[in-house]
């Protein structure tokens, strides 16, 4: 092993580099080639601690782009330094055999989905397919002659022990990686552009050009085309990835809630109405896609299938197709290719054999252990007993003895090994590759590169794209040099022109609702501090009467129910106890509605804000609610604190788009009326307030400085009043919201372009403002402090204001997000 | 025979649904034994948007989306068939011993076959299962034609089970139904299926209608009929033949047939997906009217 401490030479490199075999490295047999000299001389010159801090910097980079990130805040991908190099002498067959392969996969899926004359002709035997759980039988016929069943094919390949490039396994549901791709290639280009520039090499952007062609439909249309990328879930593992991707190919993010059928067509509800979808970048399972037709849950699209059926949607690929990924076809490769192309396979695949067969079966079950299997019946199901006792392999081996014909296995590859820069050194990792090839219009492309895979066990780069690995860039030597470009210098070329207005409804609704939630905990936990202190503090007589607007207002915030009670520790009990988990109207259900919200548009979020949602999260789990008064207090504080950061980061980092605005206006909502309550408790329900409840109050709504600077008096409820419901200048009064929320309404998304004066919600904004402006402030309460009647009436005609506001925008924007639900079979 | 069927269903919610998507699979198919003379399918409100397409069986589906706010939902089907006999009445004692339909099953490449193949292999309302094939296991004794012992487990099932509509549901498993001894039509079906299957036979499962005769001095009842459910077994000698177990007879010119699959999921009659609504009615009414004169004794749908 080579320490870095001082800068070291190549030979020196090549003595201390430790790799299994010599002759299986990516490197040591090619270390002449001047490729290989460049990249690694420039990383000898660099020394060992300006390269840990370039790696460092590369790891940073991604996780600004946050393609990394999951629930779990696990970092599941790292990046190398060192590329992986070829040379167009070895480059040239494997493009060929992908683009072999993807034409073959495409014929065979339009067969089996058709006349399956395989079957027929005894080239695959009927059990494979037919008992395949990949094998959809609503996708039978359903892609028109003239589209393709395969547009994009992923496959993973690596080095046999004979040291030739060998497929091991086919991806079409969701072939991951070429997010990671491009993510590489930005990274590595930012990091360390002087490596970057030594190396002339392919660039990646006519690949992704190519690619939103294929995705256009050959007709031309008048306008522009719009192309989804429709993913799960987001805690779809792989869901920045394809935020990322979305973002570099300007697709439209989609949910299969975002999208409707109808007239034959696949529509995008956007805040816009309703706009046509062209095409899909379809990476979720194939049996969710459609909950009509296929089974499966709501994620998907109901009329899918029947738009792919009747021509008018290209989709990437079309459900059904995952049947190559089940792995099936695989001991078949060779006699599909001579009977369908009346060729050899370009490129060898892995040696794989079907159970069914007798003969097949007994090298299965004699070489277990060299295996992995496949279950055809649980899709993505990978039984590797390498590592495994010799009771468990005997355990598969009697299932697959018992029910053969559903067991498909492949030999593990020893896979070759490639130089990587790890903790200070120079070490040795497994690699493989995950390429790319693509069908547009009559072409075939492939990716002119990959994601390269490192591990230490080769086994594990071959159960899946799931395990953590460290990737690598891969370069190709381009012998053309005035290919050579920066992906930067192309990257604006790429980019069609970036729609407006097609922020999706489902989004939207998310946001407003994140706005209304986090500040509905935020205006409890600030109730909660402004009444702990007054228990100490206040003589036993005035407790009650002070804490109880407060503790009611803290406790109905979430829907709760308060029980008025004459005894303060009952009182404090009800307070604390929102803290419990298993309160539905608590305030950890306020955090959960909040994180869920937060979750299902996280792309829209920088990494800081999801650190400091964290932060928050443990706050709030932790909270001492059976501790003293001035431990609580201290948590409130450090809740609320937490919140201010998140509401500073979401104004830096958040564009000034309709996103921003739908979180804005429910966060003014819910501001004024829980202002408006509050006002109602404290002077109209429970009126002549103490001086300590009226100072709580101003604490709350941090204007106690501002109340004592500009009316330098006794507490006086007309005087607060002023401050908290009409006071236009006073972040946290009414007024001040409804100002906000003029000007934002006025600012969301035109719907009907025919409607001439004002829509529904632009008329309650009218309304509400001028009812704030015509308020008779000596007429709320009398000279004695009594609140009068109108008083009462107004609070309450604001907050009806504020509610139907909430609906008109609800029903004006969000309402086609609903998701159909399904009806009882009959 | 002739009949006209109509089949109608009738959807009532509490609140107006703004999107309704449906599949269908109610359209008669043709048959060697089946001519379909006619068959209409409409939807009330008009659907936005409707389409016919065939299946991997050959059954017809009928997709359409009704986007017109609405409370209440018609799906009508009328269907004008003519069955013919079939001449399977001797099928059970000319069938090929049961062992011999298995050997000739594994090489067989033919279009049935393969299909048949395919309804070899368990399916989630009717699984392959060593208790269920116990069920079944005794009757194929050796050498017994294959059709023979779907006679015989035919009888079984009606004669050790009780026709009972209160007790099962659509999603109740047929290992229960085993247990309890009683269920419906479908439930019946999907225990001969799952049997037959777990025995290593091709078995699929048939939806349609039967011809239900009033008691001697009643009218007939408009409506009053209901879907029905049969299975059927693969000889490779002699292709599909159906029996009904719910009647204990060989389906002949009352069964009107629908569609095959491999268990009522492929063939549901009708299935949607809304958004809206709250709760909803469902009513359907089925009218089995012979076109001609005759008369016949009672059975359960």
């Amino acid at each position: 092993m080579t320490r870095f401490d001082v800068p070291l030479s190549l030979d020196a490199l090549r003595q201390t580099y430790r790799c299994p075999s010599e002759t299986a490295d990516e490197w040591l047999p090619r270390a002449d080639a001047p490729g290989w000299n460049q990249v690694l001389g420039w990383m000898m010159e660099q020394g060992g601690d300006v390269l840990a801090a370039l790696s460092s910097d590369l790891q940073h980079q991604l996780r600004e782009h946050g393609a990394t990130f999951d629930p779990q805040h696990q970092q599941n991908r790292t990046l190398d330094l060192i590329p992986w190099l070829f040379d167009p002498a070895e480059w040239d067959p494997i493009e060929a055999g992908l683009v072999q392969r993807r034409q073959l996969l495409s014929l065979v899926l339009r067969d089996l989905y058709g006349p399956q004359t395989l079957l027929r002709d005894g080239i695959l035997p009927p059990e494979l397919i037919l008992r395949n759980a990949s094998f959809l039988l609503p996708c039978h016929g359903l892609v028109p002659e003239d589209m393709d069943w395969l547009v994009m094919l992923g496959c993973d390949l690596g080095r046999d022990a004979s040291g030739r490039m060998t497929v091991y396994a086919d991806g079409s549901q969701a072939p991951g990686g070429m997010g990671y791709v491009l993510e590489n290639r930005v990274a590595i280009n930012q990091v360390v552009p002087e490596l970057a520039q030594r190396f002339d090499k392919r660039h990646l952007a006519s690949f992704f050009k190519d690619l939103q062609k294929a995705l256009v439909p050959q007709i031309p249309y008048a306008s522009e085309p719009l192309i989804g990328l429709m993913t799960r879930h987001y805690r779809d593992g792989q869901y920045f990835e394809h935020a990322f991707l979305a973002n570099y190919l300007d697709l439209a993010l989609v949910h299969g809630a975002d999208l409707m059928f109808r007239e034959g067509r696949i529509w995008l509800k956007t805040l816009s109405g309703l706009q046509p979808v062209d095409a899909l970048m379809r990476y979720m399972p194939d049996n969710l896609s459609d909950p009509l037709e296929l089974e499966g849950d709501i994620a998907g699209t109901p009329g899918l299938l029947q738009t792919i059926r009747q021509g008018n949607l290209v989709c990437c690929n079309p459900p059904g197709a995952g049947l190559i990924d089940s792995g099936a076809l695989l001991p078949f490769m060779e006699d599909l290719c001579q009977h369908l192309l009346g060729e050899s396979l370009i490129l060898p695949a892995v040696e794989a054999y079907w159970c069914g067969d007798p003969v097949q079966q007994q090298v299965v079950l004699d070489e277990l252990i060299d295996m992995v299997v496949h279950d055809l019946e649980k899709p993505g199901n990978l039984i590797s007993y390498a590592n495994a006792s010799r009771r468990e392999r005997e355990k598969l081996a009697e299932r697959i003895k018992t029910d053969p014909t559903r067991f498909v296995a492949r030999r593990i590859l020893p896979l070759s090994t490639l130089p990587v820069w790890q903790k200070h050194e120079v070490q040795s990792r497994s690699v493989a590759l995950r390429a790319f090839a693509l069908r547009q219009g009559s072409d075939d492309k492939v990716l002119p590169g990959g994601l390269a895979r490192c591990h230490e066990q080769p086994l594990q780069l071959q159960l899946g794209l799931s395990t953590r690995f460290m990737a690598k860039d891969v370069w190709l030597a381009s012998p053309d040099d005035s290919a050579v470009s920066l992906l930067h210098s192309t990257l604006t070329s790429v980019r069609l022109s970036r729609k407006t207005g097609l922020l999706p409804s489902r989004v939207a609704d998310h946001l407003f609702w994140l706005g209304r939630y986090s500040e509905r905990l935020n205006l409890a936990c600030r109730a909660m501090r402004a009444a702990l202190p007054l228990i100490s503090t206040l003589a036993r007589d005035e407790q009650v009467q002070t804490l109880t607007p407060l503790v009611e207002f803290a406790c109905t915030i979430n829907g709760g129910v308060f029980m008025p009670t004459d005894n303060v520790d009952e009182l404090t009990h009800q307070l604390t106890s929102l803290f419990l988990y298993d309160r539905k109207d608590g305030l950890l259900a306020v955090l959960q509605a909040l994180i869920m919200n937060a979750q299902s548009v996280r792309e829209f979020f920088s990494e800081d804000t999801w650190y400091v949602l964290e932060r928050l999260q443990n706050a709030l789990n932790q909270f001492p609610a059976r501790g003293s008064v001035s431990r609580m207090d201290r948590a409130l504080d450090e809740i609320i604190l937490l919140q201010s950061a998140i509401y500073g980061l979401n104004n830096e980092t958040m564009s000034r788009t309709q996103t921003l605005r739908f979180m804005d206006i429910g966060q003014h909502i819910e501001r004024a009326q829980q202002t408006t309550a509050l006002l109602h408790k404290v002077f109209v329900k429970y009126p002549q307030p103490p001086a300590a409840l009226m100072e709580a109050v101003l604490r709350m709504a941090d204007t106690l400085m501002t109340y004592r600077r500009r009316y330098r008096t006794e507490l006086h409820p007309v005087a607060i009043i002023d401050l908290l419901l009409l006071d236009e200048s006073t972040p946290r009064s009414v007024g001040y919201q409804c100002g906000r929320l003029k000007r934002q309404v006025s600012l969301l998304p035109e719907r009907d372009s025919t409607l001439t004066g004002l829509n529904a919600e632009q008329r309650l904004m009218v309304e509400l403002v001028s009812v704030l402006q015509l308020v008779d402030l000596e007429a709320l309460v009398s000279e004695t402090g009594e609140p009068s009647p109108q008083l009462d009436e107004l609070l309450v005609r604001i907050n009806n204001l504020l509610s139907k506001l909430s609906e008109a925008i609800t029903l004006a924007y969000f309402n086609h997000a609903d998701i159909p639900r399904p009806i009882d079979d009959v | 025979m002739k009949y006209r069927i109509s089949h109608l269903t009738r959807y009532t919610y509490e609140q107006d649904i703004a999107n309704s998507y449906n599949r269908g699979c109610l359209l008669p198919r043709g048959l060697l034994y089946q001519k379909v003379e006619s068959s209409r399918l409409t939807v009330t409100p008009t659907p936005s948007s409707l389409y016919n397409h065939p299946d991997f069986f050959g059954n017809l589906y009928t997709f359409f989306h009704v986007n017109s706010l609405h409370k209440e939902m018609e799906v009508n089907v009328t269907s004008q068939v003519e069955v013919m006999p079939r001449g399977l009445e001797e099928a059970p004692a000319r069938s090929l011993p049961w062992e011999e339909a298995i050997r000739r099953l594994d090489v067989e490449t033919g279009r049935q076959a393969l299909q048949a193949r395919l309804l070899q292999v368990g399916s989630r309302m009717a699984p392959i299962d060593p208790l269920i094939a116990e069920f079944a296991r005794d009757i194929f004794s050796p050498g017994l034609p294959l059709l023979e012992g779907a006679r015989q487990l035919t009888h079984r099932i009606f004669s050790e089970f009780t026709y009972d509509p209160g007790f099962t549901t659509l999603a109740t498993p047929v290992d229960d139904v085993l247990k309890a001894r009683r269920g419906v039509c479908q439930d019946f079906a999907h225990l001969a299926i799952s049997a037959l299957r777990s025995l290593g036979f091709p078995a699929c499962y048939v939806s349609g209608y039967l011809e239900t005769i009033p008691p001697p001095g009643q009218p007939r009842l408009v409506g009053a009929d209901a879907s029905h459910a049969w299975f059927s077994v693969y000889d490779p000698s002699l292709g599909w033949v159906d029996f009904d177990p719910t009647n204990d007879l060989m389906p002949d010119e009352r069964h009107v047939t629908v569609a095959f699959g491999r268990d009522y999921a492929d063939v549901v009659p009708l299935k949607g997906l809304m958004s809206g609504g709250g709760r909803h009615d469902l009513t359907v009414e089925v009218d089995v009217m012979p076109l001609d004169e005759r008369t016949s004794k009672s059975a359960n749908a």
